[in-house]
């Protein structure tokens, strides 16, 4: 008998006809045991590793492509508009060809260096950011606020504290956890209140009157649900089913909620969703990109004013690719965005996107925009690690945050500047 | 990658329950044991939730998840209850010649008798129909050792199923 290279695969392949039983597995347990082992591992960090490291410092490497999402050839408008199809937007036009960042430590109270500013972590001016530190090497969150580069810590009670979003006033919204109890909370004029009416909830955005969304976190299947006022009880968001589910993403000037809702918990097959002041709710249509055949999903990763910056998917029964588009959420009209070595985590209406590139467990922060291209940002040390990446960009461009691990291996909240 | 982000709950758990039947089967491929297919695609998407912020931005996430799958299952087969659980739950299956014996399980036999990282990189590589580079992506080795490793698989399951006569099976190869 000689298996070799060649008749390998067949010689195995009875192995593929024996199909094993349905997979018993929980999700709700494995996303409570998650959000435990994150806790435990923030606990442990008082060892001098970094927590947020230590929890995925195994991380598998992929290679360089690894962060990376397709670029299409070129955009197209959605089939419900007849507005500019697929054009920049008019800043864009006027957008640098060349950019050279610099990155600075944004200061922390207390004397504390670990600390890190969160994904979509500020108000769309730049004005505020929002983040967290670690006073005691990983347990104890303490949530913080910088106006204008100054910090400001917000005393949200209970464990794993975080503040979710800020709007251009100040207004911020955040949540902690009591054991497995998820609660929520609005931090205005230097108050924290907490948000009521519903258990196991978590604010999503806010804007500036203070309508809040949010999501109820019920066995792992995401309810929207919206504050429409910070002393209002929380009420479920329709849907256009009972088994749909769904999460916003955004609360617009004008108290319109932008979001995702997805017909069954376990579909892949998620629409963008528009919830109007009036009770009423907008299903959009799937967007369509030019040379891109079969998508049948759009994952929201940031909104600004109309506009949501995401990953349209393509999703089949063996594989999944995503495209970074930005949505224009009134007109239809979907550019298409990135670089094929991006990956995407937030951006701005004009669609200059942040996020990173190179290896996934050694990424690299970075800024893509139109007129550009991809751009690294510098690091505070050679060596990357997982957990380097830029989470925020103001409307402006010229504010971008989010974290970055220094040369003693502990994560840091950071802002680049670039000109 | 730190902060919770519990409006992207959604789209981990649709991504994950759509694909849950195929980590079920390359875990049930990789460790030839129901129970402990399932014990390892648990302890994968717990691992997945906590990276999911990075997770979700690979090019290729299903490709990343199957690492996941891998690597954890590797990593676990380093440890020492994981031998007293092998032994104890595994014992030696003497292959018969009978004509109605399923192959599936007598493969499936000779494969455990393999280091988790040749089994790994045969199941990748002719299960999976993952290519060379991709195997070594996804193991944190290079090509050279992904195809090193291939012959020191094959070698051994040649071993294996020459010790256990496995003429059935090396007939259908022939033929």
């Amino acid at each position: 008998m000689n298996i070799n290279e060649d008749n390998a695969a067949d010689f195995l392949s009875p192995l593929l006809e024996a199909a094993p039983a349905p997979p018993r597995v929980d999700l709700d347990e494995a996303i409570g045991t998650a959000r435990r082992r994150r806790r435990r591992h923030r606990v442990a960090g008082a060892s001098g590793a970094v927590a947020a490291v230590a929890i995925i410092a195994v991380a598998v490497p992929l290679g360089i492509d690894a962060v990376r999402t397709h670029t299409p050839p070129v955009a197209a408008p959605a089939t419900r508009t007849s507005a500019s199809a697929g054009a920049p937007s008019a800043s864009a036009s006027a957008a640098p060809t060349s950019l050279s960042c610099t990155e600075r430590l944004l200061p922390v109270p207390d004397g504390v260096t670990m600390a890190l500013v969160g994904a979509n972590g500020g108000d769309p001016t730049g004005r505020y950011l929002i983040g967290r530190s670690y006073p005691h090497g990983g347990s104890h969150e303490q949530p913080l606020i910088w106006d204008n580069g100054v910090p400001h810590k917000v005393p949200i009670k209970g464990d794993d504290a975080n503040l979710t979003a800020v709007s251009s006033n100040g207004t911020a919204v955040g949540e902690s956890f009591a054991g497995e109890t998820q609660s929520a909370f609005i931090y205005r004029n230097g108050h924290v209140a907490k948000l009521g009416g519903l258990t196991n909830v978590g604010p999503v955005a806010v804007n500036n009157a203070g309508v809040i969304a949010g999501v109820q976190n019920d066995h792992s299947t995401n309810r929207p649900i919206v504050w429409r006022t910070p002393a209002s009880s929380a009420k479920y968001l329709p849907l256009p089913g009972s088994k749909w589910r769904g999460s916003p993403d955004a609360v617009l000037d004008d108290g319109t909620i932008v979001g995702t809702a997805m017909p069954t918990f376990d579909s892949m097959t998620s629409q963008t969703i528009v919830w109007h002041t009036d009770g009423t709710f907008q299903l959009l249509p799937q967007p369509t990109v030019s040379g891109v055949k079969g998508i049948n999903g759009f994952w929201i990763d940031d909104v600004r004013g109309n506009v949501a910056i995401g990953r349209a998917v393509v999703a089949t029964k063996t594989e999944s690719a995503f495209y970074s588009i930005a949505l224009d959420v009134d007109t239809g009209v979907v550019t298409a965005l990135g670089d094929s070595h991006f990956g995407l985590i937030a951006g701005n209406a004009d669609h200059w996107l942040v996020g990173m590139t190179g290896h996934l467990t050694s990424p690299i922060p970075a800024l893509w925009t139109p007129g550009t291209g991809l751009v690294e940002l510098p690091t505070l040390a050679k060596k990357t690690d997982l957990g380097d990446e830029a989470a925020y960009i103001s409307d402006d461009g010229k504010v971008i945050a989010g974290q970055n691990i220094d040369k003693n291996g502990v994560i840091r909240a950071v802002e680049w500047r670039c000109h | 990658v730190d902060v919770a982000d519990h409006g992207t709950d959604d789209e981990y758990v649709a991504y994950v329950s759509a694909r849950l039947p195929a980590l079920k089967r390359l875990a049930f491929l990789l460790c030839g044991n129901e129970h402990r297919a399932d014990d390892l695609v648990q302890e994968s998407v717990t691992k997945l939730y906590l990276r999911w912020r990075s997770a979700r931005d690979a090019d290729n996430l299903d490709r990343y998840v199957r690492a996941i799958v891998v690597r954890t299952h590797i990593d676990e087969t380093r440890r020492p209850w994981f031998r007293v659980r092998l032994f104890g739950t595994m014992p030696e299956q003497r292959v018969s010649d009978s004509r109605d014996f399923e192959s599936a399980t007598a493969l499936r036999t000779a494969l455990s008798r393999l280091p988790a990282g040749q089994r790994a990189v045969l199941v990748l590589r002719f299960l999976c129909d993952v290519p060379v580079n991709e195997v070594g992506a996804m193991l944190g080795c290079s090509p050279g050792t992904v195809k090193s490793q291939t012959s020191h698989g094959l070698a051994k399951l040649r071993q294996v199923l020459e010790i256990r006569d496995f003429a059935p099976i090396a007939k259908e190869i022939r033929r």
